[in-house]
């Protein structure tokens, strides 16, 4: 496996984590399921979707150069699929009101 | 939404001025580069490619006609700048 | 300006929405297939490799001195009647020597064995590059159909950008939203934002890319007249002395460039000219070290190193992913298929919007543009299939097998149009979409078993890999399409007691 292939997959698990935390942290997603996250859980949430990313981003031009950007870029899309058809299929729509403890700090 | 007296035209006279406003940028900034010619020719094509579209979208977007024009002009002048450093610094 | 023209003129919002609706159909309509053909050029030469079952196995590597030999003897022969030659060298993709020529503006070859030299007879085929030439010449021309592709790529960057004006607010918030459970059309909605949000710098840069690899003809004033490198034997006045072995040459370059990353070897009167692969770095620099054909001395390494060069170099090798190992190839590869899902959802989307909105519901331009969207979005991608049917069913030997199966994809894409539109007018687009579907799903599902057949003779000691993965993707496309005449049936079934059942009344229920 060369190096950048190595950057390509780890970078698609870095982006799935960081996009799925993206999707639960709106509130339209909370609004069609049953799980809401706790404030820490928002927090750390937050903090990974962005933080996972640079992480990949500066990994990737470490190892790879601008190959390893290319395939930065390219694995945020491929991870955003995955997470939307996973989403799509694990849980479908739930018409359900938002727990009001739970609401976005963001979203007032 | 339909064809209404407003869309067409705006859209037939952004097409018409976008060509030539990319082919004003493809012609004179090579002449402002003291570099080779396909050198040059490469950092004008750079932003010419860039004016076409936005200056559709711009001349489209702007209320007015002559807003537009304005604004396509100062979306002309930034391209340039945007350009031109392309062609100094470049991947290396 | 007065109070009551500011209230006459649209927002922004619906100004940004109309000219994102009208170009993207107009321009979407070829553009689907501009991506179709795209998405199978990224793995072109593996087509190539597809189509010619013969293939036998073979190290890549630097041939062996007698198969430079023999290719040198091809080289001559060929050299003086023939307009351009080149010697393809072995890659990991493609692991034979080629001898390619012009011959009456179709590209022919003499295939060699890299390390026996022993030639390979392989059929002709339209292959992979029959793909490309269409993705980026639509077959008009390499002026005029160049010059139409890059039209339709500033009309998609037109596009992106309005849909990016549009759709800003819910951008981020949507970003990977998906509910195909919901009503419609939200299901079509979130698959064309999907698609065109997450792959938004790949749409950016390949449209952008592409209309900048051939600006010089889009912008003809920036056209450089090219040396010619022939000199005055190009259409075979000239004598050309013989040539230098061959294989002392390569092992320079080789130290050069490395041993896995020699291109091709060009021919002119007075030198001999070994290029880079392209798979060498992003950027296709066409590095080259010429030699004297005569001694067979090393002339000197040309090499564009300016940043303007560089970046020209980088932002096309971007577009043609040749650098791409194959990790990086599928990614493309999905990119490509993301393209052309926004594109079709885009026009199913219109279409439908234009349904509810037309005031007259059966007009002739909304059959014609609902008859046309099925022509290209399932027509294009059946024709495509059609080729690859084709070239297995041919005989082998058959003279005519290029012209044949190049005149496929359009007889099929021509006929497959008049179908849809036969259904658009019958009022029943509905059925055409199931019907194409369908067909495009057998076709698919049915291709490992035509590859089976025909290659059996031959299956024995080849690599696998190739058949496999063009096998296996076709079964995955054709099951997605199977699924989508499924669920296109299922809805038409449940609104078949609706009266005048037109397309956007059955999609959108």
């Amino acid at each position: 496996m060369t190096m950048l292939t190595a950057t390509l997959l780890f970078n698609l698990v870095l982006w799935s984590i960081a996009l799925a935390c993206h999707a639960r942290l709106q509130s339209g997603w909370q609004r069609r399921r049953s799980w809401f996250p706790s404030r820490s859980a928002q927090q750390s949430m937050q903090a990974g979707r962005a933080l996972l990313p640079a992480t990949g981003l500066i990994l990737s031009i470490l190892l790879a150069g601008s190959e390893g950007v290319v395939g930065w870029v390219a694995s945020a899309s491929l991870g955003g699929v995955l997470v939307a058809v996973t989403d799509a299929w694990r849980a479908p729509p739930r018409a359900e009101t938002r727990h009001p403890s739970r609401r976005l700090s963001g979203q007032g | 939404m339909a064809f209404s007296s407003y869309y067409l035209p705006r859209l037939l006279i952004a097409s018409l001025l976008a060509y030539p406003a990319g082919l004003v940028v493809a012609t004179f900034l090579p002449h402002l580069l003291h570099m080779p010619r396909p050198d040059s020719f490469f950092v004008a094509q750079v932003g010419a490619v860039i004016v076409v579209p936005a200056t559709v979208l711009t001349i489209f977007g702007t209320r007015s006609l002559l807003g537009g024009l304005l604004a396509a002009v100062a979306v002309i002048a930034a391209t340039m700048l945007i350009a031109l450093p392309l062609a100094a610094f470049g991947p290396q | 300006m007065t109070a009551t023209h500011k209230q006459s003129v649209p927002s922004l919002r619906m100004r940004m929405g109309w000219l994102h609706a009208w170009v993207g159909f107009i321009a979407g309509l070829l553009l689907v297939c501009i991506f179709v053909t795209g998405t199978m050029s990224v793995f072109d030469t593996e087509i190539t490799h597809w189509m010619q079952p013969e293939t036998p196995s073979a190290q890549p590597g630097i041939p062996s001195a007698e198969a430079l030999d023999r290719a040198a003897a091809a080289v001559t022969e060929q050299e003086g009647k023939k307009n351009r030659i080149f010697l393809s060298l072995p890659s990991d993709r493609d692991p034979l020597l080629h001898v390619t020529y012009m011959d009456h503006d179709v590209f022919r070859s003499e295939n060699f064995h890299p390390q026996t030299g022993q030639t390979v007879p392989l059929r002709e085929t339209a292959g992979g590059l029959f793909f490309f030439s269409f993705h980026y010449t639509l077959y008009m021309g390499r002026m005029f159909g160049v010059i139409l592709v890059q039209v339709l790529a500033v009309g998609m960057l037109v596009t992106l950008g309005s849909g990016v004006i549009i759709h800003l607010k819910a951008l981020l918030p949507n970003l990977v939203a998906f509910r195909p459970q919901s009503s419609s059309p939200r299901p079509w909605i979130d698959a064309h934002v999907i698609a065109a949000v997450l792959f938004l710098p790949f749409m950016f840069m390949i449209a952008y890319t592409g209309v900048l690899i051939h600006a010089n003809r889009f912008f003809p004033n920036t056209a450089i007249e090219r040396p010619n490198r022939d000199g005055p034997g190009r259409n075979g006045h000239h004598h050309a002395s013989p040539l230098p072995p061959l294989a002392p040459l390569l092992a320079d370059a080789a130290e050069t460039f490395g041993a896995d990353r020699l291109g091709f070897i060009q021919f002119s009167p007075k030198t001999v000219t070994v290029v880079r692969a392209d798979n060498s770095r992003i950027g296709i620099s066409r590095d080259h070290i010429d030699y004297d054909r005569t001694t067979g001395e090393r002339i000197g390494l040309v090499s564009k190193n300016s940043p303007a060069a560089r970046t020209s170099q980088f932002l096309g090798g971007l577009h043609m992913a040749r650098w791409a190992p194959v990790p990086v190839r599928w990614f493309y590869f999905i990119s490509g298929c993301a393209g052309y899902v926004m594109f079709a959802t885009g026009l199913v989307m219109f279409l439908i919007k234009r349904r509810r909105t037309a005031t007259q519901k059966n007009s002739l331009p909304m059959e014609i543009a609902e008859g046309l969207a099925l022509g290209t979005v399932l027509g294009m991608p059946l024709a495509c299939t059609g080729v690859l049917w084709m070239n297995r069913l041919l005989p082998a030997d058959l003279p005519s097998r290029v012209t044949v199966e190049g005149s496929t994809l359009f007889v099929l894409w021509g006929a497959l149009t008049v179908h849809a539109l036969g259904r658009a007018f019958g009022r029943r687009v509905m059925k055409g979409w199931i019907e194409q579907s369908s067909l495009l799903s057998l076709l698919l599902c049915l291709l490992p078993v035509l590859d089976l057949a025909t290659r059996w003779k031959w299956i024995a000691g080849q690599d696998q890999t190739v058949y496999a993965a063009v096998d296996l993707t076709s079964v995955v496309l054709g099951l997605i399409a199977l699924r989508l005449s499924v669920v296109l049936r299922r809805r038409t079934n449940a609104t078949t007691s609706l009266p005048e059942a037109s397309f956007s009344k059955e999609i959108v229920s």
